[in-house]
């Protein structure tokens, strides 16, 4: 692996034990992110996104496979040792009101992880946590509010503070901007690329938006039934996609169309995603899938390269690629 | 028989809180017309739905429509009473919100609430209603019906779930249909699938649909006309080809680009500063002004009139012209 990756996830694996069976939540992910770059994780509910998310930052603990970050094999540290590589790697979640404590101010919110970490006196406490209210655009009088007082792109900035307080390499963003009215994803979107330049941050963007990641993104992973499918740098993926999911998420993203004759057929794939806890034999997508064919129902597709550093799971990719 | 099915005039409604009163929805007039489907988009707090629901008597006690009218094929629906409005309701109009799982009772087969509201208004006997029901799954696209029709909520999907809703909704042939973000809760493959079931059940049964919705991609992509409303006011209404080649609302227009679409990649994105108005005082001026890069004294004294600047056309915004012109430039 190269050394110039912060964060490489080789074969990660977890599995859920639940009434009726197991779930399967994630198989074999492997994907590598370097510094101040991108990740964008791409999938519908149930797909295992979030749960790979928390799993990179060991907020839930895998069955199998490694993470290595910064140099650090993450999964092997003790709980001391991983308190203290937290500080490297941060989280945002997408309902900003359940993340912070609505007990405490702004302030003392944001304040929190310079407290647990033990990072300076009083004096640069306040001074810091003013310094990342007004870095993320929240105003002076603030502070002395509570969360519930806030609207919920403030709400956002804040928990976005807060996520910044300790100077982290690595931010998991799970769908950050879903829950905001859309005049105020904009605004998030472009603050978070802004502290991505500033601060030479990585993201893994977790959304179910395929417009959104690719704006984000420099390169992305569409996840289908606990499965990475495809892989590959942003402008290859777009230009070139070769799962059949992959296409059909493509054209779920609703443009506004420039004359009648330009709208949507709301044409998409028949039925639903199956349950991880029962899911298909061969490849996970075959029930839905237009090109499906006996090989995808028996056997499970191995993962190939298709093209520079576009690997995607499916026997039809590249064969029919023009189908769809 | 006029054209127009619903008249919405001058409505206004209030919510009381315990620190005041919030002005939900501030003198907003609109029509549906016979068969038409009508987008009515808007951020969260613009009043898209407090208008909806006011028409039909659903707003909750701490809320009262304090102005306007509602006629809807000429009687005012907000002069019924409880029972009257009981008759119109699931009858004359049908009704989709966004979660399908707080709308059904999750105690009883699908099938039977499908029924249910057909017996309800004593449109059949229990036989056919069976059968009706039936019909109605098969046409909302839920494959093997019949036994559809015996499961609980609980063992159906969120779409499955959204396609009953939409059953129910059309069970009584309502002549006018109300979707309040129906699919903003579903996945992508899945939203598709019911607006495409929405798309058909609108173009074979003649109705009139309101889609209410945050999403402009969606009103655009299903809708005949779109109104965009702001503040509990409405800024713009237009036909919705008109509407995406010149919408003369600046709100509109930062509305539409702030819409990222595949090929957005590198474009430099300019977002709508500020925060939708929290409306705990009574209208003054246009409510988009502190964020309109346009504003002038007037916009914040003033409260623009919406005024016909094109053939079906109209615009609440005091230099509506001039976006136009810009634009045209």
């Amino acid at each position: 692996m190269s050394h110039s990756e912060l964060l490489v996830v080789e074969n990660l694996s977890k599995t859920f034990k639940v009434p009726g069976g197991t779930l399967k939540a994630v198989q074999n992910a492997s994907f590598t992110l370097g510094p101040a770059k991108t990740l964008g994780l791409v999938g519908e509910s149930g797909s295992g996104k979030s749960t790979l998310g928390r799993a990179v930052l060991r907020l839930i603990e895998a069955d199998s496979g490694s993470i290595v970050f910064d140099g650090v094999d993450i999964r092997s540290l003790s709980t001391k040792e991983l308190r203290l590589k937290r500080k490297d790697m941060q989280m945002i979640f997408q309902n900003p009101l359940s993340s912070l404590n609505p007990r405490m101010t702004v302030e003392r919110n944001i304040k929190d992880p310079l407290i647990i970490h033990n990072i300076g006196d009083a004096k640069e406490r306040s001074h810091r946590v003013r310094e990342l209210m007004e870095r993320v655009g929240l105003s002076e009088n603030m502070a002395r509010a509570y969360p519930t007082e806030l609207s919920g792109g403030q709400q956002q900035r804040v928990v976005i503070a807060r996520a910044l307080a300790l100077n982290p390499k690595l931010i998991v963003c799970d769908e950050p901007v879903s829950a905001l009215d859309v005049s105020i994803q904009l605004q998030i979107i472009s603050l978070l690329q802004d502290l991505q330049r500033e601060h030479n941050l990585s993201y893994i963007f977790i959304s179910h938006n395929l417009a959104v990641v690719e704006y984000m993104s420099d390169a992305v992973a569409v996840m289908y039934l606990s499965e990475i499918v495809e892989r590959a740098p942003v402008d290859e993926l777009f230009a070139h996609p070769q799962h059949p999911y992959t296409r059909v998420l493509m054209q779920s993203v609703l443009k506004v169309p420039e004359s009648l004759a330009q709208r949507s057929t709301f044409s998409t794939l028949p039925g639903e995603i199956p349950s991880p806890i029962n899911p298909p034999s061969g490849c996970p997508f075959h029930p839905r899938c237009p090109l499906a064919t006996d090989i995808c129902r028996t056997t499970k597709p191995e993962e190939k390269m298709v093209g520079d550093q576009h690997q995607v799971s499916c026997h039809q990719a590249g064969v029919t690629a023009q189908v769809i | 028989m006029s054209d127009i099915l619903l008249d919405v005039r001058d409505l206004t409604t209030h919510f009381r809180r315990p620190d005041g009163l919030v002005y939900a929805v501030n003198g907003v007039s609109f029509q549906v017309r016979r068969g038409e489907t009508l987008g009515i988009v808007g951020e969260s707090g613009s009043g898209k739905s407090v208008s909806v629901l006011s028409i039909l008597g659903l707003i909750g006690e701490n809320g009262k429509v304090v102005a306007g009218t509602a006629e809807f094929e000429g009687v005012d629906l907000l002069k019924l009473n409880r029972h009257e409005m009981r008759a119109v309701r699931g009858r004359e109009i049908g009704i989709v919100f966004q979660d399908p799982m707080t709308s059904l009772n999750p105690i009883k087969r699908v099938g039977q609430q499908v029924m249910e509201v057909m017996l309800v208004h004593r449109l059949c006997s229990k036989q056919e209603a069976w059968d009706r029901a039936v019909a109605l799954l098969e046409e909302v696209g839920i494959a093997d019906p019949h036994r559809r029709m015996k499961n609980y909520p609980f063992e159906l999907s969120g779409g499955m779930r959204q396609r009953v809703m939409i059953a129910i909704a059309l069970a009584c042939q309502p002549k006018l249909l109300i979707a309040d973000e129906p699919t903003t809760a579903l996945d992508v493959t899945v939203q598709m699938q019911v607006l495409s079931v929405l798309r058909e059940a609108q173009v074979n049964r003649q109705m009139s649909t309101i889609m209410i919705t945050h999403d402009l991609g969606v009103a655009t992509n299903l809708c005949d006309r779109v109104i965009v409303m702001y503040g509990g006011q409405v800024m713009e209404s237009a036909p919705v080809e008109e509407f995406v080649r010149h919408s003369a609302h600046p709100y509109s227009r930062a509305l539409k680009s702030s819409i990222l679409e595949i090929g957005s990649r590198g474009r430099k994105i300019a977002p709508i500063p500020g925060n939708p108005p929290v409306m705990i005082e009574p209208p003054r001026g246009c409510p988009f002004a502190d964020r309109c890069l346009l504003v002038t004294d007037r916009c914040r004294d003033e409260i623009p009139d919406l005024r016909i600047i094109a053939q079906e056309h109209v615009v609440a915004c005091h230099r509506a012209e001039e976006v136009l012109e810009h634009v045209a430039q």
